[in-house]
């Protein structure tokens, strides 16, 4: 079953994110708030600041999948979902970072939701995909490239727009290795001020057509300039 | 909206959640009363099969997760158990080929040379096994534990030699330091052992030797000195 609205003919921008629920994420930073609990923290500003744009709301899809967690696993653990029915929900942690098997859970749901929007005879702009981690990945070394690889190939045939954000521990260096764009560092787990913006840079390209350049927000606000 | 509630912890979640994010089931229920008769089911069929199952499934959420001090205490001992026996069988085997030519009343140079070399095992025993491709050594294969970065990832060879340098040779020398200072005591003061002094460097030791250890009960990730130092913590093993 779906809460993706077919019936509606209004342009999509779908979404998905990669989100990291390893055991590292319990750590606490500076502010006192375990890197989980901001987390999930952005994901409640996500859901607001999508609410509060009438275009993003019925243009903006999202589809979520965890690495790590309770599940101990990577898994498509939200479908897709337009804006307008999407719910925040906390995330658990637990067990370790197959960020690997994520991408590709991450890259099939693209594949599955732009057929069905095409089936559906809606059109879409590029999809996204945010990743957000603070860890190094599990996989094996050979899955991890694997991943990785295919993630650069799809960015660079234009099929999905990648954006790496790595929380305190994580190895950008690794990292860099899934997107022709450098990894950008959160500043602290400033993940508030990066789902405002994560919710403009999509209200942007959803107001965009497929093709159009578009000029996104400043990060300057949740990244670590320092890096 | 759609909803459905999660079979094993009743919250309600929208319709497209493939696993609850609050307990980790993929199992759900359309209604919330569905939910209840399948736990009603559930803990009717609690008796055997579904005991095992359930308690595996408690086993495997613990995967990942910071390992027992138990379970880790266990692997030491088999990898010391391990060495000790690898360090005998090197110096045996060198005395058995060696004996032959040494002269009577003493030590073949080959039994010493290879005793000497055996003091070198754990270092290239855990360094190669903890930044191998399965991150365990010998003892933690078999409970089932294994040493990963802080953030999950494998432990570098150097990592790996650092740390058991560490663990190693940090104690030895803190000990060294402590006996110096006791050896100190006694030729400044012209005394015989004072009992104060002894139970005093007795006391350092211990604190010195245990103290790296017992960090582990202070930390979420029940990590020692040497790991903090490292970067590095002992997990369970995940089957994925």
């Amino acid at each position: 079953m779906s809460t993706v609205d077919y019936s509606s003919p209004n342009q999509r921008t779908p979404c998905v994110l990669i989100l990291d629920a390893s055991g590292s994420m319990e750590s606490i930073g500076s502010s006192g708030k375990s890197r989980i609990q901001a987390l999930n923290e952005g994901i409640k500003t996500l859901e607001k600041s999508l609410r509060e744009d009438d275009t993003a709301l019925t243009r903006v899809q999202l589809a979520i999948v965890s690495v790590g967690g309770p599940a101990n696993d990577a898994d498509i653990m939200m479908d897709w979902t337009d804006a307008i029915n999407f719910k925040a929900f906390p995330l658990s942690t637990g067990g370790v970072t197959p960020l690997g098997r994520g991408l590709q859970l991450g890259l099939d749901l693209i594949e599955q939701g732009k057929q069905n929007l095409r089936n559906a005879g809606i059109s879409y702009t590029r999809p996204w995909m945010m990743v957000i981690t603070d860890g190094d990945p599990t996989d094996e070394r050979s899955d991890w490239l694997n991943a990785a690889r295919e993630c650069k190939t799809a960015e660079n045939t234009k099929k999905v727009e990648i954006f790496c954000i790595g929380v305190e521990g994580a190895n950008l260096n690794t990292l860099s290795e899934l997107s022709s764009k450098p990894p950008l560092m959160l500043d602290g787990v400033k993940f508030k001020e990066l789902f405002v913006w994560l919710s403009s840079s999509l209200s942007a390209a959803s107001r965009s057509r497929p093709g159009d350049t578009m000029q996104l927000p400043s990060t300057d606000v949740w990244r670590n300039v320092g890096m | 909206m759609t909803i459905q509630y999660c079979s094993s912890c009743s919250e309600e979640l929208m319709i497209t959640m493939r696993v609850c994010p609050y307990c980790g089931s993929k199992n759900f229920s359309p209604t919330l009363a569905q939910k209840n008769t399948y736990q009603t089911n559930n803990l009717n069929l609690l008796s055997t099969g579904n005991l095992i199952n359930n308690l595996q499934r408690v086993s495997s959420l613990k995967e990942g997760t910071p390992a027992h001090y138990g379970k880790r205490v266990i692997a030491s001992l088999i990898d010391t158990t391990f060495i000790g026996v690898l360090g005998g069988i090197f110096v045996g085997v060198a005395f058995l080929i060696g004996a032959p030519f040494a002269p009577s009343n003493s030590l073949n140079s080959l039994v010493v040379l290879m005793f000497l070399l055996s003091l070198f095992i754990p270092y290239v025993y855990y360094t190669v096994t903890h930044g191998s491709e399965k991150k365990a050594t010998l003892g933690k294969l078999a409970m089932g534990l294994m040493l990963v970065t802080t953030s999950g990832g494998q432990v570098t060879k150097v990592t790996a030699f650092l740390r058991v340098v560490l663990t190693t040779l940090l104690p030895v020398g803190a000990a060294f330091v402590i006996g110096l200072s006791a050896a100190g005591m006694l030729i400044n003061y012209k005394e015989e052992l004072h009992p104060a002094i002894a139970l005093a460097s007795i006391i350092g030791i211990l604190i010195i030797y245990i103290g790296p250890f017992a960090t582990i009960f202070f930390n979420e990730k029940r990590q020692t000195l040497f790991d903090l130092i490292c970067k590095t913590y002992v997990i369970n093993k995940p089957t994925t």
